[in-house]
């Protein structure tokens, strides 16, 4: 299989297989767009992920290569945020920082199965929680003035009058 | 900041992080890109994404986006403007479904109305608009504060919501029935064949007088996916069912009558006849609404035996018509599902009909037509004195699939005592297999416990509306 490297934004080089550099739409736009030579020993730059992140990234990426394409969005589904898988558990076992990034990065590259699973991590942080917890998980800070808060929740409130 | 307070999954490291890089980092999550926010809530219960939209102003600014919010109901009410305001300004622009309920004698409402339906025309998601008036009665000019709230600009305005809609009720608004061409000529152009109900039928505020609101009957040709149909008696003729041919998926035809006009050609048998066969499983619905004359003649010049008739709703005519009782009951037993006759409580000759002298040797039309019929599982009749020993009778005969049976505690004519008999009032509630007994005076639609007390749209408004569901 042939290799392409990658150049985080901290300057590191990685090598990978292109195939796997593939799960990410990103990149295999990039490569089917300008034509870049497999054969030839080019860098991709990613200015918007560092050395760490895609070293992350690469490891997902390397463990999931073989998945199938993930099903279209059924729009009616409700979807479910169970169904992580224990690699996927355990991979993202990492701090909210690298966790937030992450996202980032999978939103950046356009890998819809990273991002489908890091979004159902936070998702399941969010569940459950009244809004000042959800702050404090994420350490989030309130920028509502008293009063935008009591508007915020007169207004939920009327949308869950039926 | 204490790193007990850092969140962190499971067992991992701590982030040695210095003091700057941290505080950097507790506005982190606020500032997600607005296409990962939505990401996350659309994983999230409608409850769950509503308090994270409370977090800060970031995640709040994505909670109204059209994928969540497909149906709305605008409840248009003079107690609480600032909610329809706040309704009108995220969801008219992004709903799919629209349902406006509104209070249409205030004038704040109608003000609110004017600019829902402005916000409305300017959405091309809009599929679904179903108006549901709190009377028929819509004065726009009369009742806006505002100056260029004339009934000619609200149905202009109410014209550009018209291009996409699938659904689309205008409510019985009576003014809002007279530009029922323009609206068919407009859903007709565009993709007609996506229309699956048309709530077209008016009521009227005053049944002998009235402006037309008849369309051209071939207006309605192109909806052959249609499902469900209101429309005004004035508009029913032969040649109207035979404009419904191409339509095969009709489920359900509701017809308005008030009076009927000099000259209407009424409909036959043989139509009826090709109608059935045409549309097998179409219902056929029928209020009768303000007829003061026409309830006289109902089996005469109105009703025709081979009517798919599973519903008749007469309102406020002032008038029982016993031989039309008896003549449902033998035409349509094998469909009729609903009998409603209300009439406010009074106590003249009419009150009494059920128990003239004359009818003494007869069997009574109530008792006789739950005998008959056996698909009967609704039986609402108001303002006429009834005996306690027929409404045992009709219980005894339909049995539990008399779902509904509905008569008012004064209208009861005991035979024993001044109260309804414990017995009898057992034996109803053991043949019903429900909790049951009189509507108490109390409880009766202000309406109908006295004509002066309200306005009768109020009771039946909602009845002929639930219709199109």
């Amino acid at each position: 299989m042939p290799n392409i490297k990658l150049r985080s934004s901290d300057g590191e080089t990685f090598e990978v297989d292109v195939e796997i550099a593939k799960c990410s739409v990103t990149i295999k736009t990039m490569l089917e767009d300008l034509g870049m030579d497999e054969e030839e020993e080019e860098v991709v730059p990613l200015p918007n992920v560092n050395s760490a992140i895609l070293k992350k990234v690469i490891q997902w990426s390397t463990y999931h290569k073989d998945d199938p394409p993930p099903p279209e969005d059924d729009e009616n589904k409700e979807k479910r945020t169970d169904d992580i898988s224990s690699w996927d558990a355990d991979f993202l076992k990492v701090d909210q920082g690298t966790l937030f990034e992450l996202i980032l990065a999978a939103n950046y590259l356009d890998i819809k199965g990273l991002l489908d699973v890091t979004c159902k991590t936070v998702a399941n942080m969010i569940k459950g929680k009244a809004p000042e917890e959800i702050r404090k998980t994420f350490n989030i800070k309130n920028d509502f003035t008293a009063s935008e808060e009591e508007q915020v929740r007169k207004e939920n409130e009327w949308c869950e009058e039926k | 900041m204490n790193s007990d307070n850092f969140a962190c999954f499971g067992d991992c490291p701590k982030p040695k992080k210095s003091k700057t890089s941290e505080e950097e980092r507790v506005a982190f999550w606020a500032h997600l890109p607005s296409i990962v926010i939505h990401d996350i809530f659309d994983l999230l219960t409608k409850k769950d994404r509503q308090n994270a939209s409370r977090v800060c102003k970031n995640w709040r600014q994505n909670i109204f986006h059209p994928k969540w919010w497909p149906e709305v109901t605008f409840k248009i009410e003079p107690c609480n403007i600032e909610r329809s305001k706040f309704f009108t300004s995220v969801f008219g622009r992004i709903v799919s479904s629209a349902k406006i309920q509104v209070n249409t004698l205030a004038p704040e409402c109608t003000d609110e109305f004017v600019a829902l339906i402005e916000t409305l025309s300017e959405n091309n998601n809009l599929k679904e608009l179903i108006i549901e008036p709190t009377h028929c009665h819509f004065d726009i000019a009369r009742y806006s504060t505002k100056s260029s709230s004339n009934m000619h600009n609200v149905i202009a305005k109410l014209k550009r919501c018209l291009p996409n809609l699938t659904k689309f009720s205008i409510g019985c608004i009576e003014d809002f029935a007279l530009y029922l061409d323009e609206y068919l000529t407009i859903l007709g152009s565009q993709q007609p064949e996506k229309v699956t109900l048309l709530g077209l039928a008016s009521v009227k505020d005053n049944p002998n007088e009235y402006e037309d609101s008849y369309f051209e009957c071939d207006l309605i040709k192109p909806f052959t996916n249609l499902k469900v149909l209101s429309i005004d008696f004035d508009q029913l003729s032969d040649t109207f069912l035979s404009c419904l041919d191409a339509s095969t998926h009709l489920e359900r035809l509701i017809v308005h009558l008030h009076g009927v006009r000099e000259g209407h050609p009424s409909t036959t048998n043989a139509a009826w006849t090709i109608f059935k066969a045409k549309h097998p499983k179409c219902e056929l619905r029928v209020n009768v609404i303000h007829s003061y004359d026409e309830v006289q003649h109902l089996h005469e010049t109105i009703l025709r035996d081979e009517m798919p008739l599973t519903h008749l709703r007469v309102f406020f005519c002032e008038h029982v018509n016993l031989e039309t009782l008896e003549f449902i009951s033998a035409f349509y037993n094998h469909t009729l599902r609903s009998l409603v006759w209300v009439d406010s409580m009074g106590n003249n000759e009419e009150t009494w009909s059920f128990l003239a002298s004359q009818r003494d040797l007869s069997p009574d039309p109530l008792v006789m037509m739950s005998w008959l019929c056996s698909n009967l599982s609704e039986l609402v009749f108001y303002g006429y004195k009834y005996r306690e020993e027929n409404l045992v009778a009709i219980a005894r005969l339909r049995g539990e699939k008399l779902k509904k049976l509905e008569v008012a505690e004064d209208d009861v004519l005991f035979s024993n005592s001044n109260y309804l008999g414990q017995e009898n009032l057992i034996d109803i509630q053991l043949h019903l297999k429900q909790p049951w007994a009189p509507t108490k005076t109390a409880d009766l639609h202000p309406v109908i416990r006295n004509p002066t007390a309200g306005d009768s749209d109020e009771y039946l408004l909602p009845i002929v509306l639930a219709d199109l569901h």
